[in-house]
Order: C-alpha cells, then sequence, then structure tokens
C-alpha cells in the first residue's frame, strides 16, 4: 500500500526510558563472560532499560504524555484521537488506549483505539493518525509506543533476552503544512518467525505450554514467551528492506544523496549495518543507536531520533525516511519532513514519579 | 596471506573458534558459537574480506565451510 497525505505535521516527538537499567555482562552468570562478549560485538547492545514490575506500558505512556503536553502548554482536552501501538497491553481487555483516554484527560468524543504491532508499529501508529487528521476525523492525534519487552522473554532465551530492551514514546500528528508519504505492507506467511504462541485463543495458557519445545533447529523454546527465528527474520530483513526504501526514493521523488537521515528501525548493529551497505548509505546518514538501549521495539525509531538529533542539522531533516520491520511480519516507511518537529530530550523515568503519578489521577 | 587463509580466517575470528574444529563439515548450528547471531558477523567479515555483498539467498544458503567455498565462486572469490 502506497500513500500520499497532506496538511499534516508530526510537531513534537518525546521519548522516556525506565530508569532501571541492565548491563548486558550481569547475563555472564547464565550464558558465560566469553559468550556475552561475542553477542555485544554482533549486536551492539551494552544495556538496556527495564521496566519496574508493578508497572505496565500505559505507566510509561501517560507519564512522557503528561510531561510532554505540559511542555507543550497543552492539555488531554486538546486531543481528540489516541493511538497506541504496543505488543504488552495493561490487559488483554479493555483495549489500553481507552484506559490512557481517560488517565490522559482526553475528552469523551476522542476516538482510541490499539494496534498489536511491533518493530514496525511506529509507522503503522503515524499512518493511523494521519489518516484520522487527513481525512478531517481529528485535529491532533497522541500516537504512543512502546512496549515491556523483557518480560516476554523467557529467562533463558540468550538471543532475545540480550538484545532487547523496554522503551516509550510519544508524538503529536496534527494539521499543518507537510506531506507524508507512506509505504505499508504485510506478509503474514512468515507469522511464525517472531510469535508468542500461548496465551491466545489458539494456544491458551495451560501445563503444556509452560514447557520448552524444539524450534526447527532442535533448540528449546518456550510457547509462553516472545520466540524469534533470528536467521528468518535476517532475510526477511535483507530482502525487504532495501527493496522498500529504493520503492519510497522513487515515489517521493528524492534521490538517496538527498535524504539527509534515514532513520531506521535498530533492530541490533549488524542488521543496519548490512541495510546501509546495501543501499549504499553511509553510517553518519543511517545512524545506530542502541548501545544503551538495546532494541526496543515499537520505540525504536523515536528514541533513535531524539538520540541523534543534534547531529542532524534542520536542513538535513527536511528529507527524512523512517523505516520500521519485523514482527507479523510487517514492514512499512514514510518519507516526510522533520525540520520543524520538536524532538524533545528523553529522560528517565522512576518508580517514584509513576507512583505519584497514578496517585495525582486518583489511578 | 593467500585467498584461503583470508576464508579460514574469516571463520576464526568471527566465530571465535580455533583451528582444531575448522573442516568443510563445519556447518552452521553444529557449534554454539556458529548461530544466526555469529551467522551475521561471518557473513559480514566475509564481505570485508573479500569486498564483495552477498546476495540475500546466498546468505540463507550458507550452510557450512564447505558450501560457503562454492558460494564464494559465484563472487568470483578463488580458494
Amino acid at each position: 500500500m502506497k500513500r500520499r497525505l497532506s496538511n499534516l505535521s508530526i510537531s513534537h516527538i518525546s521519548s522516556g526510558l525506565p530508569e532501571r537499567t541492565i548491563s548486558m555482562f550481569e547475563y555472564g552468570i547464565d550464558f558465560g563472560d566469553d559468550e556475552v562478549k561475542r553477542i555485544i560485538k554482533s549486536t551492539g547492545v551494552e544495556s538496556v532499560h527495564m521496566a519496574e514490575k508493578d508497572m505496565c506500558t500505559s505507566d510509561y505512556l501517560v507519564a512522557i504524555a503528561k510531561r510532554l503536553m505540559k511542555e507543550c502548554g497543552s492539555s488531554g482536552k486538546d486531543f481528540d484521537g489516541l493511538v497506541l501501538v504496543t505488543q504488552t497491553p495493561d490487559y488483554i481487555l479493555p483495549a489500553t488506549s481507552c484506559i490512557m483516554q481517560h488517565r490522559l484527560g482526553l475528552p469523551n468524543s476522542a476516538v482510541t483505539f490499539d494496534i498489536n504491532y511491533g518493530c514496525s508499529g511506529y509507522i503503522y501508529g503515524l499512518y493511523q493518525a494521519s489518516l484520522l487528521v487527513s481525512s478531517g476525523s481529528c485535529k491532533k492525534v497522541l500516537v504512543c509506543v512502546g512496549e515491556t519487552n523483557i518480560r516476554t522473554i523467557h529467562p533463558m532465551d540468550r538471543a532475545n533476552r540480550m538484545v532487547l530492551g523496554d522503551g516509550f514514546s510519544v508524538t503529536i500528528v496534527e494539521q499543518g503544512k507537510n506531506e507524508l508519504m507512506f509505504q505499508i505492507h504485510s506478509d503474514g506467511s512468515g507469522y511464525s518467525y517472531l510469535i508468542m504462541e500461548a496465551g491466545g485463543f489458539r494456544l491458551p495458557v495451560s501445563t503444556e505450554t509452560a514447557k520448552p519445545v524444539q524450534d526447527v533447529y532442535g533448540h528449546n523454546r518456550w510457547p509462553e514467551y516472545l520466540y524469534m527465528d533470528g536467521m528468518e527474520i535476517m532475510n526477511f530483513a535483507l530482502s525487504r528492506v532495501p527493496l522498500l526504501v529504493e520503492e519510497m526514493l522513487a515515489d517521493v521523488g528524492w534521490s538517496k544523496e538527498q535524504v539527509g537521515l534515514f532513520a531506521m528501525h535498530q533492530a541490533n548493529q549488524l542488521i543496519i549495518q548490512f541495510l546501509a551497505k546495501r543501499l549504499k548509505v553511509s553510517k553518519e546518514r543511517m545512524p545506530v543507536s542502541l548501545k544503551y538501549t538495546g532494541n526496543t521495539v515499537s520505540a525504536s525509531i523515536p528514541l533513535l531520533l531524539t538520540n541523534v538529533k543534534e547531529n542532524f542539522s534542520t536542513e538535513k531533516l527536511k528529507k527524512t525516511i523512517l523505516c520500521g520491520f519485523g514482527i507479523g511480519l510487517s514492514w512499512g516507511g514514510v518519507a516526510t519532513d522533520l525540520s520543524d518537529t520538536i524532538i524533545h530530550n528523553s529522560w528517565e523515568i522512576s518508580r517514584d514519579e509513576l507512583v505519584k503519578m497514578r496517585r495525582d489521577i486518583n489511578d | 596471506m593467500t585467498n584461503m587463509e583470508k576464508y579460514i580466517n574469516a571463520f576464526k575470528e568471527s566465530l571465535e573458534i580455533d583451528d582444531s574444529i575448522i573442516t568443510d563439515e563445519l556447518a552452521f548450528d553444529s557449534i554454539p558459537e556458529w548461530d544466526s547471531v555469529g551467522h551475521m558477523r561471518l557473513m559480514a567479515s566475509l564481505e570485508d574480506t573479500f569486498d564483495i555483498m552477498f546476495e540475500t539467498e546466498d546468505i540463507m544458503d550458507f550452510s557450512s565451510l564447505g558450501k560457503g567455498k562454492e558460494i564464494l565462486k559465484k563472487y568470483n572469490v578463488d580458494l
């Protein structure tokens, strides 16, 4: 699907991370120090942030949204839409976006919904918000993305445990002067390559799903936890993403050299380097920024923008490509002008702040 | 250093293994070091070593040290 949407603005991006961090070297106890060092060389991840056990996705996102509103001089009443992209909602039912509407003080007339996507999710969220605004349904929409990923990973799942981290971000999409050129794709034939198999209605949690089973390579995997077939995901990323970027450039009419920033989903260091090489784009224009955050799934693109904003002038951000890819399988991108976007500094959110926030809103 | 020596060296350095297990039969997933993470590093190392860029299907087909020799021929790397 390709779609050019006009008269829009990605006006603000604000990101946050749980205060608590885990060094990958702590995993030497479980996996051995040499193994940890070997994996760090490939993934580029040295530490990640981890959500507090008693806090959920909406707690972090409401904190970020409240701070963003304060910094913008706005309040919940100014928003008439909220799109939440997460794989770790507070409850199976109801939609967490509904709970966030209440907690943020959005009017009852606001449209809110959850989108269950991961690493491509920021693009899906921007697309949905842009449709709401460009159709005239909404004037100002909050796009909330983020996950409490770490609690979806089995303690002995070495590959996922050493790359995924928790992170959150809130973006405001409203009426403006910019165009956003979207491409969105999905291919469910690869659904089993990234999956949390048990816990839904096809395979409810049971004593059986608590036991490990063998994957196609003969390794243990745990149906109640996230599973990733690393080889197939690498195949998917290298097959689909370069083509997606080339098509987006053709659609929007930009040469590769004109693009100031390629903001890619931060899967891991080597995948980004492979993509940059295949697209013949310098590492300066396709940055890697996950050393202290890991792969934060749907929040990785806005967190990247936050982390690298000082390196990119307003001029460079006039032609920006954002690109996500992952679970579904799904992939997508948007080409747009971010030169007027206010990218706020990220902050570390303490448990005390969250407790106080919840108390203040009588939650 | 000959191309064959460079090829073997790429395995040793990217997978962090020693000579004793280097044979044509050394295969993906046959040792803990050659998992998907190790495979990415190996492919990156071979691309840098021989100044080539693998097609994605060759990255997936690169299932053993012996098979890799066949694949490199496609890229005019004579071992």
